[in-house]
């Protein structure tokens, strides 16, 4: 059972979260899991956290976006012949006893990639601010009519991919437009998915560390100039 | 010949020369560029001919197509910087993405950690 939860490798993209990111680790670490924090040319003291921890250590030299950073420690984990590979974010918005829920479909081989979702579970629909509840719907809806991979959820960053779907999906929107690409190279490789039910503590600084609301219309153009112009 | 005219030549075959010579653009490129330079020399020579083409194609005033055509070119050579845009970009992400996972910390053991923590105090 060790060796199946070591081959699991949270990659923790950060870019200057010395608040959050000692917490987190110290989560992640207490549950055995290979960790790999992705430091996106933070300039505040995310480093120094990282150093303090047994995870494995990337540091870009400068900021590239969260999508770059994942697609970083992804590379990273395939070279170390990760089985499964988790997205987790450094903002303290996740919590980690969901990811053995995360990753069991994938250990079932019933599913390649599992996204999570707030809207599963009515107690989790409700922690979402009303406003962003409304915004991730729409957001949906434009992921759906984009990528043709309709979810229940948009814009969550706790999934987890096998192998396969690790090496197949390849991030290359650098920015936030990466969730909505990943779904994009999942159906494009025709890989299995579901969705689990994850909770997502918002907190005034995950609040204020996440995306701004305008920044949806961003990713809307992002995605569909890439579209255009692949 | 009027001092706009002067101007406007002066740009034009200024514009091409800089785009010809120091982009060194591919054969396909410098033909589009003399040919778009041209016409816009014969159209600033000969203000009243872009009138009767415009009339050809349905368009009223010669400078109304002038601009719908400096407009078309004006957002196509934008879609092109921002492609080339994206595979700077790309290659940027690559040669920093190798970088950085050829400069991993790997992690110690906790003991060993511990060890290095209590080394620095002391």
């Amino acid at each position: 059972m060790l060796s199946v939860i070591s081959s699991v490798f949270i990659v923790v993209p950060a870019f200057n979260e010395e608040r959050s990111l000692g917490q987190v680790l110290s989560t992640l670490c207490s549950k055995g899991y290979s960790v790999v924090v992705v430091d996106d040319g933070s300039t505040d003291d995310t480093w120094s956290i990282v150093c303090r921890f047994p995870v494995s250590g990337i540091r870009h030299i400068v900021n590239l976006g969260q999508g770059a950073a994942l697609q970083t420690g992804m590379k990273f984990a395939i070279l170390q012949r990760a089985k499964i590979v988790v997205h987790f974010d450094a903002d303290g918005q996740h919590c980690a006893d969901e990811i053995s829920h995360l990753i069991e479909p994938i250990l079932r081989n019933e599913a390649d990639v599992v996204f999570g979702s707030r809207f599963l579970r009515e107690e989790d629909r409700l922690q979402i601010p009303i406003k962003k509840r409304l915004l991730l719907k729409a957001a949906t809806v434009v992921n759906g009519l984009l990528t043709g991979l309709w979810l229940s959820d948009a814009h969550n960053g706790m999934r987890a991919l096998n192998l396969e779907a690790a090496r197949k999906v390849t991030i290359k929107e650098n920015g936030y437009a990466h969730a909505s690409e990943i779904l994009l190279r999942v159906r494009e490789a025709g890989l299995r998915f579901t969705e689990v039910p994850t909770k997502v503590a918002y907190t005034e600084y995950s609040m204020a560390k996440g995306q701004p609301l305008w920044n949806s219309i961003n990713i809307a153009v992002d995605v569909l100039l890439r579209r255009i112009l692949q | 010949m009027t001092l706009i005219q002067v101007i406007l030549l002066l740009m034009i075959l200024s514009l091409a020369v800089i785009t010809i010579a120091r982009f060194r653009v591919r054969f396909f490129a410098t033909l589009i560029v003399c040919m778009v330079g041209a016409t816009g020399i014969v159209f600033v020579l000969q203000p009243e001919l872009s009138s009767v083409v415009a009339r050809m194609l349905g368009v009223g005033r010669g400078a109304d197509l002038v601009m719908y055509f400096g407009l078309l070119g004006l957002a196509f050579t934008i879609v092109m910087l921002y492609s080339k845009l994206r595979s700077v970009e790309s290659r940027m992400t690559e040669i920093i993405r190798a970088v950085s996972i050829a400069q991993v910390e790997i992690p110690k053991s906790t003991d060993q950690r511990n060890d290095d923590d209590n080394g620095q105090h002391d």
